[in-house]
């Protein structure tokens, strides 16, 4: 009895030290991440309020005199042309954004709910083959072909490749959902007299509507952060984006911390903004995005 | 009879009209493309003279194998991959595990603040990390308070053996998360029961992490693995914000390599043998897919039910 006694306190002890160790394990863990993901945002936000001499001295310590010239400097168009990189960065992100949900929409429309399964099959693993391909593949050829064609540094030849780009996941992503919606609904609305562009717009739309919200936040995303090809395909400050303006101006100023650390802030904020407000549609969005098969 | 082929017909416009702006902008900015820096990475394209332009067939690939630079970008890239594999991933699943079973409070804190680095633009992160490491940054004034020695040096960033490894640090804060959130999703499918039937059996935690979990969720690390190792060939804009591939080459990946080449130091063969080093990169990407796909099929690990990807 008394054996069978300790045994089981031995077991529970056993039990408790397993779960403490696993707790100060977890919590290390993941404060740790938190610290590498906190201090360094706080430090850049700081240090971006404080005057140039004092981050010389001393690059740790809050500002003494905390001051607003250097985002001042950041956003004044006589110096920088920040603001001008986040109206391309809008007007990138947009545009490709919309046409990606478009396109990809009427292409999954066609896959999925239109006859020609055989062209579809055909097709739809062309789409497939986008997912393998790395953007190096595409840097000479597009850069050859956007000169050739005379958008090299427009808009357009930014876009142009972010649609192109962006549409293979949108594609596969849109297929799948829609090939789970019902038939009987769109055979319904035809046999009252609706036609298929009718079907498309006033039924497919809005049932999507999830699909959608998910190809919307990976395209925002993906074309908000892209670096390459903007660094690449242009060459001047009117086609410049907010990433690769950043990146120059880091390069031009590189000891005017307050105003560098300035420009960083201003291209983080709007990041953090978006993830506070939709974290849950965005992490589903990416974790979504990545299992592709 | 007359109005079935008129309704075929109809379908059949339509059907047209709504592939063809995707299909078009799709074949014209990524399908042709591809194939066409395939066949040029087999040329020598001089840019100042066209057309000379000649098959040379598998030379500029000869003369990337003997450029010392390529293997010293290659053994950065492997570098930047096992980071990927062996950092990332186990350390992903590790931290979804622990939220999964409930370790921790303040579970959606912890979440955003693992995840949150990824939806800021890598450019801005690269720049932010390099003020940290730099010799005159954050790190060193960090080192000299912490080690009362105003002459203390912060130099690993720049040192020849050690300059990839801020990389890899800044790697796994920044990549980890979405794993994480990958791996936490598929726990949430695999369900409670079978840990809970483990428990009854007096497992550890530890215990069925690695005889439970790990095996349950083998499909899922397969395609992880896939991804990293193919971002890891791929990625450019982390390193080049924090290093440009300096200093002395010292972080070079093929990436930077093939962008430097084709773009940077005004080669006359820059764009033939540019593409023969991007044509590099998607090959060894295909490859490893193969290779991992391959592993996954022979090496059957035990698996239970559920916890299958999708």
């Amino acid at each position: 009895m008394s054996i069978g006694k300790s045994k089981s306190i031995l077991n529970l002890m056993g039990k408790m030290s397993d779960r403490i160790l696993s707790k100060i394990f977890s919590y290390t863990v993941f404060l740790l991440f938190t610290v590498f993901t906190i201090f360094p945002l706080v430090w850049l936000f700081y240090s971006s309020l404080k005057p140039k001499a004092e981050y010389l001295m001393d690059q740790l310590a809050l500002p003494k005199a905390w001051t607003i010239t250097n985002f001042v400097d950041a956003l004044s168009v006589e110096k920088t042309n920040l603001v001008l990189f986040m109206g391309n960065s809008v007007i990138y992100t947009f545009s490709s954004t919309l046409l990606v949900i478009l396109f990809a929409m009427m292409a999954s429309f066609a896959f999925s709910k239109l006859p020609f399964k055989k062209t579809s099959a055909v097709f739809y693993s062309l789409f497939g083959l986008g997912l393998l391909i790395t953007v190096q593949a595409l840097l000479i050829p597009l850069f050859l072909f956007l000169r050739t064609v005379g958008l090299y540094d427009t808009h357009a030849g930014i876009i142009l490749p972010y649609v192109a780009i962006n549409l293979p996941l949108a594609v596969f992503l849109g297929t799948t959902y829609m090939r789970e919606l019902p038939d009987s609904m769109i055979e319904a609305a035809e046999m009252d007299g609706a036609g298929k562009w009718l079907v498309f717009l006033r039924i497919i739309f809005p049932m999507c509507e999830p699909v959608i919200v998910t190809m919307g936040i990976m395209t925002v995303l993906a074309c908000w952060n892209e670096f390459l090809f903007v660094f690449i395909f242009t060459a001047s400050d009117a086609t410049r984006s907010l990433p690769v303006g950043i990146y120059s101006f880091s390069g031009e100023t590189a000891t005017e911390y307050g105003v560098q650390f300035a420009a960083l802030v201003i291209g983080i904020v709007p990041m953090i903004i978006t993830y506070a407000l939709f974290h849950k549609r965005i992490t589903y969005g990416m974790v979504a995005g990545a299992i592709k098969g | 009879m007359k109005t079935v082929l008129k309704k075929k017909v109809n379908n059949l416009i339509i059907y047209i009209l709504m592939l063809t702006p995707g299909l078009l902008c799709y074949l014209a900015v990524i399908a042709f493309p591809v194939v066409f820096s395939f066949v040029l990475g087999f040329t020598h394209y001089d840019l100042f003279h066209p057309e000379d332009t000649k098959f040379v067939g598998l030379g500029n690939y000869f003369t990337m194998f003997a450029d010392p630079l390529f293997w010293r970008a290659l053994s950065n890239n492997v570098f930047v991959i096992l980071v990927s594999v062996f950092g990332q991933i186990p350390l992903g699943t590790i931290m979804a595990y622990i939220l999964f079973r409930k370790m921790v409070r303040f579970r959606g804190f912890f979440q955003s603040m693992v995840f949150l680095p990824i939806t800021i633009s890598t450019i801005v992160v690269g720049i932010l990390w390099k003020h940290i490491f730099s010799p005159h940054g954050l790190g060193a004034f960090l080192l000299k308070q912490l080690t009362h020695n105003p002459d203390a040096m912060f130099t690993f960033a720049v040192e020849p053996q050690t300059a990839m490894l801020p990389i890899g640090f800044v790697l796994i804060w920044l990549y980890t998360g979405f794993y994480m959130l990958v791996i936490l999703a598929n726990l949430q499918k695999l369900g409670d029961e079978i840990i809970e039937a483990a428990q009854i059996d007096g497992a550890t935690e530890f215990q069925i992490f690695l005889r439970i979990i790990v095996p349950n969720l083998s499909g899922v690390i397969k395609v992880l693995s896939i991804l990293a190792i193919a971002g890891s060939l791929k990625g450019f804009d982390l390193i080049w914000a924090m290093t440009g591939g300096g200093p002395a080459n010292y972080t070079m990946v093929l990436p930077i390599y093939m962008y430097k080449y084709a773009f940077y130091t005004h080669h006359t063969d820059a764009y033939s043998f540019g593409s023969a080093i991007a044509t590099f990169i998607v090959a060894v990407c295909i490859a490893i897919i193969v290779v991992v796909e391959f592993i996954g099929k022979t090496v059957k690990l035990p698996r239970r039910a559920g916890g299958k990807l999708k």
